[in-house]
């Protein structure tokens, strides 16, 4: 968690936390009524291509920026509500998950914080990922939603899972179209801004990633295990999954 | 795109501390949250609107009434099939619509659109910097406060530069007419990634400018504008809590204002 | 007298680039005196600014030799705050240097960031609002503001920090001749109030009242002397990048006696010395007069609309555009130029009256198709720019289309051989200069080979060199065809490629004409806030045809 804090010392990751946030939430406002999937809750959300792309460019400012554009989109899309709170925390969890778990998800993850295109492992991470991550965000905002009465939380959890995966695997396209220019000639990738050379992996961090992946199966499969009411074990996944984070 | 929803009137609301009305929209989501009973939830809504006519705000309200309609309709459409109440009034297989669902369908629909007005009603009387002053009073670190404040002004910006990408790639032949799926689908990335790089491009400048002027995140500043809270303030907020407390007793302790018990 | 700013043998490279931006500079600034920084694109300049304000090396890391200091206080010593006292740097982008929604709050900022008492900063507030002429805009938001005005406001705002030296970087580049009016007379009030100041700006008519001049070349000051020595050394200028005055090119090539860059200052030194006698205007449509084809474009009675809009952004236009022409449309910001210009590729379509394109209404076409036949290049090449290659990204229009591969690597060839890029062809368009890019956007039109071409102010933002090279090549394309229609603000662009010129005034044409005509009625020009350059007055003084510096010295000599 500690980048997520520190990064509020340093004049470009504020500035950069404002920049997402502003182009999430152009992107999301501009499509939210073109195909909405649960009105009011989600749509098809073009603006998903920029969720891994952020997280992991501009690790914790494309974390906080994801939160506030969120937050933003639904404040000018006219969807603001008490379940805008917990939108704000599963994009933040979204972006924050997929810079801690590119270094901590062993066997998976990487020494260095690169993105190599050549590199399968470097593929097949960015989609392990980009799906954890997501679906631990869709899990968090559907047992909130759930609870709050608006949309039941086996339907909202899968949405959102899916439409985040979908969203950032496609975005894997801009990531390779952007990615030198934005290490090389501007400088702006999060290691660079913030002068770390490689993350510190932490010997818990490995423990938090794989808490996360468990929260997450359990969250996604809970209608699947007998005997354990469906919110019981939305809760207890959600609850895993932020025990977990905060690990990493 | 303009999407800065704020009006310069001048009404007893936008007068108010921009803490009042923060705070005064998170109680009105508690008594929002109170009642599942259609008629308690359409004297809530009127009870809303009244506010935004007194703040002159009914024309902004007038921009979003599309999703309005769409949010009552939808959840009225919607909700009948996945809840349950005792008097079935309609059945066909698995699908039952109950005289109860029916209604609690149409009282979600006015809780979101209550929802949504509380906000644009915050949104239209409010400053961008008074909210942000606002959230700094409220110990927001200035930092983030600025980071959300810097967001809500650049999202014009970015909209105005991709209607830009867009006509630009248009005029290269890029076919946004298409109803093919899978075409449609070919003209993200020549429209995503210019307007990535072009945004991104923007920050070292935007980040350089910001030092110039002295900008330093974690020392303290002097606010210009300094919001103070008056009487006025102390009594909307005392009237909003009293009508919170009412709200929880008539729910908790008469159970009134229920079509669906258990739940929220 | 002591030095304001002393720079120390200082050289910088920036992190991850092999070469140095700074080489082992050396210069003083004394208090209260004008200094204009001129020099190509990539020579330093901006660098040099930043240098002077610390953001080189605390902003942009790098390896960093020497030292700044400003009035004996190193910069590098210093903490932001106490720059913002010492330095105040204004940026060429207004638009990301403006962080508030209303006027007094971007005022506010600065003294917000010092810690000042609000007692002072409301004074601060009233003192700079009206230095700048914005006291009646006190609180209006600022986005709606012209841009002459937020270039105002960034200026009132770094001055109300009270720094001892003012930077200002390429302040009036984006601006319109209104804006840069404003902008100038600002920038001289400062210099009467002796002020220290320090102003990057390639165009000479904007620091002729500067005191010395730094001429800049890869990275080294190669000339520091006064204004109107460096002015008139033509070939030094040029060396460097920078355009002469045509005025002193033309004493020089005539080996008339004095290096003059007014008009004034021209047309005073010719009658004392009697150097030249004046001609009967005559003969200017003739010489002139375009050769005309079949009409490809034309407008009629169009009008325009924005929604949400109260006023009419074009009022019955007609116009007729021919096979041939070469067309500059000149006017001030909000004149509705790229109004106009975006009915002619059907991006906009008139709300009554129609425009056709071969006689057919734009309505009619589906986009694509008309972008085949009418080309556009935006202001900003990185609002296209989106592929990995050079190729890809100039074949991207023939691919979408489905030509053949044969055929998009025959004609991107030939886009590429026109703009001058060849050997580009593998390179990442992101990672090339703003000069190249222009180009590449340029080349990506060309390439679907549309009969016209129509640029968004193809040279702003590039120096004199690259706005040479894109104007010579322009030239070609229009002479092996192409209707060229360029929508700019530079006049001497317009006075030396042009055939035709369009002044535009509040969404209405009030001249068209060849463009020697329009540019001899000086009174009618000036109703719409345009200057031709010293050049064209003194052409139009002296009677000669010829527009540029070559054709007046060929007429004068006959």
């Amino acid at each position: 968690m500690g980048y997520a804090f520190s990064m509020w010392k340093n004049t470009r990751m504020i500035v950069l936390v404002a920049v997402c946030a502003a182009i999430y939430a152009a992107a999301l406002i501009a499509f939210k009524t073109a195909i909405p999937l649960i009105p009011g809750i989600t749509e098809v959300r073009v603006a998903g291509i920029f969720l891994v792309v952020f997280g992991f460019l501009f690790g914790p400012a494309g974390a906080w920026g994801l939160a506030f554009g969120n937050l933003m989109g639904d404040l000018f899309g006219g969807t603001f509500g008490p379940a805008s709170l917990t939108g704000f925390l599963g994009n933040f969890l979204q972006g924050y998950l997929i810079y801690t778990l590119w270094t901590n998800l062993v066997p998976f993850a990487d020494k260095v914080y690169e993105w190599k295109v050549k590199s399968r492992r470097s593929w097949i991470r960015y989609v392990i990922i980009t799906c954890i991550s997501s679906a631990a965000s869709g899990i968090i905002i559907a047992v909130a939603v759930d609870a709050l009465g608006v949309v039941p939380y086996t339907v909202l959890s899968k949405i959102i899972t899916l439409n985040n995966s979908i969203g950032g695997i496609i975005g894997v396209f801009l990531l390779i179209a952007v990615y030198d220019i934005t290490r090389g000639q501007l400088g702006l990738v999060w290691t660079d801004v913030m002068d770390v050379e490689v993350p510190v992996r932490r010997p818990r961090g490995p423990l938090g990633a794989w808490i996360v992946t468990a929260g997450v199966a359990l969250g996604l499969l809970c209608n699947l295990i007998p005997g354990l009411p469906v919110n019981v074990a939305s809760w207890l996944s959600a609850g895993i999954i932020i025990l977990g984070s905060l690990l990493l | 795109m303009n999407v800065s929803l704020f009006q310069d009137h001048d009404s007893w609301l936008h007068r108010l501390d921009p803490r009042t009305k923060m705070i005064g929209a998170i109680i009105l989501f508690a008594i929002i949250l109170s009642f599942n009973h259609p008629l308690f939830m359409a004297g809530i809504s009127l009870g809303i609107l009244a506010a935004a006519f007194s703040a002159r705000s009914l024309s902004a309200l007038w921009k979003l009434r599309y999703i309005l309609v769409l949010l009552v309709a939808f959840s009225s459409i919607l909700w009948p099939f996945f809840s349950e109440g005792p008097t079935t009034i309609w059945y066909w297989k698995f699908l039952k619509v109950s005289r109860e669902s029916l209604l609690f369908g149409i009282a979600m629909g006015l809780r979101l659109a209550a929802f949504v007005m509380t906000s644009l009603i915050l949104l239209a009387t409010t400053r961008n910097e008074d909210m942000t002053n606002g959230l700094i009073k409220m110990k927001l670190p200035y930092p983030v406060a600025f980071a959300l404040s810097t967001a809500l002004r650049l999202v014009p910006t970015f909209a105005g530069a991709g209607a830009t990408i867009v006509q630009a790639q248009v005029s290269r032949g890029l076919d946004l007419e298409s109803k093919n799926i899978v075409s449609r689908f070919g003209t993200l990335i020549p429209l995503a990634v210019p307007m990535f790089v072009s945004a991104i491009r923007y920050t070292n400048l935007l980040a350089m400018a910001l030092e110039s002027r002295g900008f330093t995140p974690d020392s303290p500043r002097t606010l210009y504008y300094e919001p103070t809270m008056g009487r006025r303030d102390w009594a909307t907020l005392a009237a909003l809590a009293l009508i919170l407390v009412v709200s929880l007793y008539l729910r908790l302790g008469l159970g009134v204002g229920v079509v669906m018990p258990g739940r929220m | 007298m002591p030095a304001s700013v002393s720079i120390e043998s200082l050289s910088f490279a920036y992190r991850n680039a092999g070469t140095r931006v700074l080489k082992d500079l050396s210069a003083q600034i004394e208090e209260g005196t004008f200094i204009a920084l001129m020099g190509h694109s990539g020579a330093g300049k901006s660098t040099l600014c930043c240098a002077m304000n610390g953001l080189v090396p605390r902003f942009f890391r790098g390896n960093y030799d020497g030292r700044v200091t400003v009035e004996g206080k190193k910069v590098t010593k210093c903490g932001i705050v106490e720059l913002s006292k010492m330095v105040g740097l204004v940026l060429q982008d207004f638009e990301a240097q403006l962080f508030s929604t209303n006027v007094e709050l971007e005022i506010a900022f600065g003294p917000e960031n010092q810690m000042l008492s609000r007692e002072i900063i409301r004074e601060r507030i009233d003192r700079y609002l009206s230095f700048v002429g914005l006291e009646g805009e006190r609180h209006r938001d600022s986005s709606t503001l012209s841009g002459g005005q937020k270039q105002r406001l960034a200026i009132g705002s770094v001055l109300a920090m009270e720094p001892r030296v003012l930077v200002m970087d390429e302040p009036v580049t984006d601006l319109d001749p209104k804006g840069r009016e404003a902008i100038l007379s600002i920038s001289g009030r400062l210099r009467d109030q002796k002020r220290t100041l320090v102003v990057v700006d390639n165009e000479y008519e904007n620091i002729i009242k500067a005191d010395r001049i730094w001429l800049m070349k890869e990275g080294e000051i190669v000339a520091q002397d006064s204004s109107a020595s460096i002015l008139s050394n033509a070939p030094l200028l040029e060396s460097c990048g920078v355009m002469a005055p045509p005025t002193v090119s033309l004493f020089h090539a005539m080996s008339w006696p004095g290096s003059p860059f007014t008009f004034e200052d021209a047309k005073s030194l010719l009658k004392e010395g009697n150097l030249v006698t004046r001609r009967e205007k005559s003969g200017f449509e003739e010489c002139h007069s375009p050769r005309k084809g079949n009409p490809l474009l034309e407008a009629r009675d169009l009008s325009f609309q924005y929604p949400g809009s109260l006023v009419l952004s074009l009022r019955n236009i007609n116009l007729v555009i021919h096979e041939g022409e070469f067309v500059a449309i000149l006017g001030e910001n909000g004149s509705g130029k790229t109004t106009l210009a975006k009915h002619l590729n059907g991006l906009l379509t008139p709300v009554s009256g129609e425009m056709l394109v071969e006689s057919r209404p734009t309505r009619a076409y589906r986009k694509p198709e008309l972008a085949r036949q009418v080309g556009y290049v935006f202001q900003n090449p990185d609002h296209q720019i989106f592929a990995p290659s050079v190729r890809e990204e100039v074949g991207f229009g023939l691919k979408i289309r489905g030509e053949k591969p044969g055929i998009i690597e025959e004609n991107v060839g030939r886009a590429l051989a026109a703009t001058g890029l060849e050997g580009y062809e593998d390179k990442s368009p992101f990672l090339l200069a703003r000069g190249e890019r222009e180009r590449v956007a340029v080349a990506s039109v060309l390439a679907v080979k549309p009969r016209v071409i129509i640029l968004d102010e193809p040279t702003t933002g590039l120096d004199y060199a690259h706005q040479l090279e894109t104007m010579r090549m322009l030239k070609s394309l229009n002479e092996e065809g192409h209707i060229i229609i360029i929508i700019t603000h530079a006049m001497w662009i317009a006075e030396s490629f042009a055939t035709r010129t369009i002044v535009m005034r509040q969404g209405e044409i009030i001249t068209d004409g060849p463009t020697r005509r329009v540019f001899a009625d000086e009174r009618g020009l000036s109703e719409t806030s345009l200057v031709p350059s010293a050049l064209v007055r003194l052409s139009n003084w002296l009677g000669t045809a010829s527009l540029t510096v070559e054709g007046m010295v060929k007429e004068l000599q006959s």
